[in-house]
């Protein structure tokens, strides 16, 4: 069997009603096509204990094994992954972009579902931000565990927003943010990526460490139409008639360029970067969110 | 002009398949598809010059398909160009015809050219439809008077101007050639030559037996006659006789004919030097000729003009007839003698030297001299040398000869027992006539030998006994002569009746050679005691020396020859011509041509008080014989000369089905072009969007 059978189409992710139910049904099967994954030790996980030391909180001390070593340990993974994560899902125009079925804001949604289920289901607290050219929603980080409902019925109504504008939602959530933290981004970073960098090294001057999942349509990573095309701009008036056999290579080169800038100013800012391809399976992209975390531990 | 035309028209159903290009264009059109974009601004750098040049680039497409479904669809339907064409494909269209009007000065008979005229306006006015018509009229050369295709009303007017009577003499032939050549160059189906004229029987002499009219092309006659008495008396040669050099009086011989179909009479008068010196009266029955001497008529020293004249007639130009006169001196002859004889009576030169030197008669002066002693001779003081019987010569006396001729010197020679045909041939084969072979015994015993039955009258020797009641050669016997292989079938200018060779004569370089296959005395024939002999002698004499002397009296239309006269090139720049009607030309090379008008003409020096030289010109007095061929009888002629006409129609239809093929050969370039067009189409598809 090949490894395309355990994950979800996304396609069929998007029939599946109710944001919580999506999200269940990626990380549950995430989950356990993880039992047979070689992988090992992640640190949000249980995996270690450490014995107990002077100044370390009792409420802690795991009895169950105090009652079968006769020791007392502590549970590491309480204090640690006790963080504050924030999720911020931009819902600007052009994230409404969509080839097939599902668009990258769709797309994003579920993703920001599956992550904040996966890591409120590990007791870390969960937030979510949504944005355009300002933030539009803020919902601080919490792991009560009503808070995840009300973040999945915000992703599940979501509604798009106006034009693209990075640097300044960054910037104020930088700001906003006052506890160390995983800030995750998820967005097609159609902007200026210096803009966009800048205000990544910001939130990460401020300590947070950053994921980026930059989510693209499989159109706009391809490029392959054929027919003339004019094409609008989904967050101007701006229109393009273009033949897309003339104008394919010059496109795609220019749209590598745009990735690379991405990868390597991430890669500088010691931001993990994900690109997303919106018909791949979310999985891929908890699988890439949890090799990251490792990477962490 | 050209129009296009189609063989195959069904084809050209084929040109509404150019729309299918369209139609799939309009169907398939790339309606530009407006999609909403998120990474629009990796497009919007891109120029659009590129988009308007590819567009530029379909549009160029769509054209070459359009085009070359049309290309195809036309080359099927082979076309040609109608214009050319469409006669010999559908039997019909626009026709091809010249009209020859005959403007010899014969057609003043009577109001025979108003005729002409008004018959050539009528024919002008028959064509329509885009029809060639060509105007030239003719005497004995031919002239393009106008042509028209559409305004013959033009033409009409423009022939109407141009066309007038001649002077000239008839050359039919020169005429049909030039009006066939004309109807060559055109590919009308109907070519037809129509020929005004009166249809003198004198001018299709001219007609050539070689000469074919091309197949296919008509000729209609139209002649034009005169019904009734018709008087002409026409003047027709002037002899001038040897000038006795004391009294300085000759004898002047007038040769006149009633060329009417009624009794005649006129008077002829004679003036020298533009002053009456005699007259007389004629009476003549139709078709009398008379030569009517003027004796002891005093010519003064130097060039005479003089002329004779007729009273007027229906014709009034043959009516004057113009001579110059030269005094000169005696010319001297060398007569090489190859059987001197002590008794002077068989001395191979004795009948030569009596009938040179006649008492009152110094025109020649004879040096008689044996083939021996030549050397001290220098050919060039004598006007003409004469080999009488000569056996051998030195080799370099032969190539003197030889020089001398060359450079304008008169040579006869005359053949006997003496002569060596094998030496002859050797040291004259550059200069004889013709190869000397055998000798022919005709009549051991002197009687009943070979006369000399055929002589060429329109060659300058015998022209003068063309006429009844001359000298008759006929009556000279001819025992023995040599067999003569001529070096061409026109150097025999009098043959025997057994069909041997009597006279030949070649021209070479600037001199004339005449060679009489007998002896010069009655070894071998009766003929110096013949009256024809002394005539002869003199013809012969006069036509070997007639180089030197420059001839002055020439034909309407002829091409007078200045270098005749002692003029240069160099001369041309200082001289002019007083024709007859009193207007100078400067002639433009020593070629006169414009001898348009019979009468004197002077040629003039600017630094010089008199003419330089005079020379006649008068009409060609067989114009004036007014007997004419029934068409009935010219179709005879023509078809005659044409026997090949099916077989010349035949390459005409070949020629014609030669040039309808090549007419239609657009066809191929189309497909071709078709080819280029498709290949262009994939190339620029390759280098189009799709």
């Amino acid at each position: 069997m090949s490894n395309n059978n355990r994950f979800l189409d996304p396609n069929i992710l998007s029939k599946i009603a109710g944001m919580e139910l999506r999200a269940r049904t990626v990380v549950e099967g995430f989950i356990s096509g993880l039992h047979r994954s070689p992988y090992r030790g992640f640190s949000v996980e249980f995996a270690e204990y450490r014995e107990y030391s002077p100044g370390d909180d009792i409420r802690f001390i795991d009895w169950k094994v105090f009652a079968r070593s006769d020791r007392y340990y502590v549970k590491a993974f309480e204090e640690e992954t006790n963080l504050g994560c924030h999720i911020l899902l931009d819902i600007s125009s052009s994230m409404n972009y969509k080839s097939d079925s599902l668009s990258k804001l769709e797309y994003g949604a579920y993703l920001a579902a599956s992550l904040g289920y996966m890591i409120f289901q590990q007791r870390d607290g969960v937030g979510l931000m949504t944005f355009d050219d300002e933030i539009r929603q803020y919902i601080p980080s919490r792991n009560r565990r009503g808070h995840m409902l009300s973040i999945l019925r915000h992703l599940e109504k979501l509604a798009h927003g106006h034009r693209t504008e990075l640097s300044l939602p960054l910037h104020q959530i930088a700001e906003m943010i006052g506890r160390k933290g995983m800030v995750i981004l998820i967005s097609d970073l159609l902007d200026d990526p210096a803009a966009v960098l800048d205000g990544l090294r910001h939130i990460r001057f401020k300590g947070h460490d950053v994921i980026v999942f930059q989510i693209m349509d499989d159109t706009e990573l391809n490029f392959p139409f054929e027919n003339a095309t004019r094409f609008i701009d989904m967050e101007g008036k701006t229109e393009i008639m273009a033949i897309p056999t003339m104008v394919k290579e010059t496109y795609m080169k220019r749209m590598q360029a745009h990735l690379e800038e991405f990868r390597k100013g991430c890669g500088r800012l010691q931001v993990d970067y994900h690109l997303l391809n919106t018909a791949q399976p979310l999985d891929f992209a908890l699988f890439s969110y949890l090799m990251s975390r490792s990477g962490k531990g | 002009m050209f129009g296009l035309s189609f063989l195959n028209t069904t084809f050209l159903w084929g040109l509404a398949a150019a729309s299918l290009p369209i139609i799939i264009h309009l169907i398939k059109r790339n309606k530009a598809v407006k999609l909403p974009f998120a990474a629009i601004r990796f497009l919007q750098m891109e120029p659009n010059k590129r988009v308007r040049s590819q567009r530029w680039k379909q549009i160029l497409l769509l054209l070459l398909r359009i085009a070359a479904i049309l290309i195809l669809a036309l080359a099927f339907a082979r076309p040609f160009l109608a214009s050319q064409t469409s006669p010999v494909l559908w039997g019909e269209g626009p026709k091809a015809a010249v009209i020859l009007v005959d403007n010899s000065y014969s057609m003043a008979v009577a109001d025979n050219f108003e005729k002409a005229k008004v018959e050539t306006d009528r024919l002008i006015g028959s064509f329509g439809g885009k029809d060639q018509v060509s105007v030239m009229q003719f005497g004995l050369k031919t002239e393009l008077l106008g042509s028209a295709q559409a305004n013959y009303a033009g033409l009409a007017s423009q022939v109407g101007k141009k066309l007038r009577l001649s002077q000239q003499g008839t050359n039919y032939l020169q005429a049909l050639q030039a009006a066939e050549t004309i109807l060559l160059e055109s590919s009308s189906r109907e070519r037809t030559i129509y020929l005004i004229s009166d249809f003198q029987t004198a001018g299709w002499e001219s007609l050539s037996p070689q000469w074919q009219l091309e197949g296919g092309i008509k000729l209609d006659f139209l002649p034009i006659s005169h019904e009734g008495e018709t008087v002409n008396i026409g003047v027709q040669d002037v002899h001038v006789g040897q000038q006795e050099r004391r009294s300085q009086r000759a004898e002047i011989l007038v040769k006149v004919k009633n060329f009417g179909n009624a009794r005649a009479r006129s008077s002829l008068i004679l003036n020298i030097k533009k002053k009456k010196v005699g007259t007389r009266k004629l009476l003549l029955a139709a078709g009398e000729e008379r030569v009517v001497p003027f004796r002891e008529i005093k010519i003064p020293a130097g060039l005479v003009t003089g002329q004779v004249s007729l009273t007027d007639d229906d014709i009034e130009v043959d009516n004057r007839f113009h001579f110059v006169l030269e005094s000169e001196s005696t010319s001297q002859i060398l007569a090489i003698n190859g059987e001197p004889r002590g008794d002077v009576t068989q001395d191979e030169l004795f009948f030569f030297e009596r009938a040179i030197n006649l008492p009152g008669l110094a025109r020649y002066s004879v040096t008689r001299t044996g083939q021996g002693n030549l050397g001290r001779y220098d050919f060039n003081q004598y006007r003409a040398v004469v080999l009488a019987n000569v056996k051998d010569l030195p080799r370099s006396t032969a190539e003197r000869l030889a020089a001398y001729v060359h450079a304008g010197g008169g040579l006869v020679m005359t053949l006997g027992d003496k002569v060596n045909p094998n030496i002859f041939n050797s040291l004259f084969h550059d200069l004889a006539p013709g190869k000397l072979n055998n000798r022919a015994f005709a009549s051991l015993r002197r009687e009943n030998g070979v006369i000399m039955a055929q002589l060429d009258y329109q060659h300058p020797i015998f022209r003068v006994f063309a006429d009844a009641g001359q000298s008759d050669p006929s009556v000279a016997q001819f025992y023995q002569y040599f067999h003569v292989t001529p070096n061409a079938p026109e150097a025999v200018i009098a043959s025997y009746d057994d069909g041997s060779p009597a006279i030949l004569e070649k021209k070479t370089g600037d001199g004339k050679v005449v060679l009489l296959t007998s002896t010069l005395d009655t070894e071998w024939n009766n003929l110096p005691v013949k009256a024809f002999y002394l005539p002869m002698i003199y013809q012969i004499l006069e036509y070997v020396v007639s180089q030197k002397k420059g001839q002055r009296s020439f034909q309407v239309g002829n091409a007078i020859p200045l270098g005749a006269y002692g003029l240069s090139p160099g001369d041309l720049k200082h001289i002019s011509i007083l024709t007859p009607s009193g207007k100078k030309t400067v002639p433009r090379s020593l070629l006169f041509e414009a001898s348009t008008d019979a009468g004197i003409y002077e040629v003039q020096r600017a630094d010089s008080k008199g003419p330089v030289t005079m020379f006649a010109v008068n009409v060609d007095s067989r114009e004036s014989d007014l007997s004419a061929m029934p068409p009935a009888d010219l179709q005879t002629t023509i078809r005659q000369v044409t026997e090949n006409e099916v077989e010349s129609a035949s390459f005409g239809a070949q020629a014609l089905e030669s040039q309808v093929e090549n007419d239609q050969k657009l066809w191929r370039f189309a497909i071709l072009f078709a080819i280029v067009l498709l290949l262009g189409e994939t190339w620029l598809a390759n280098r189009t969007y799709r």
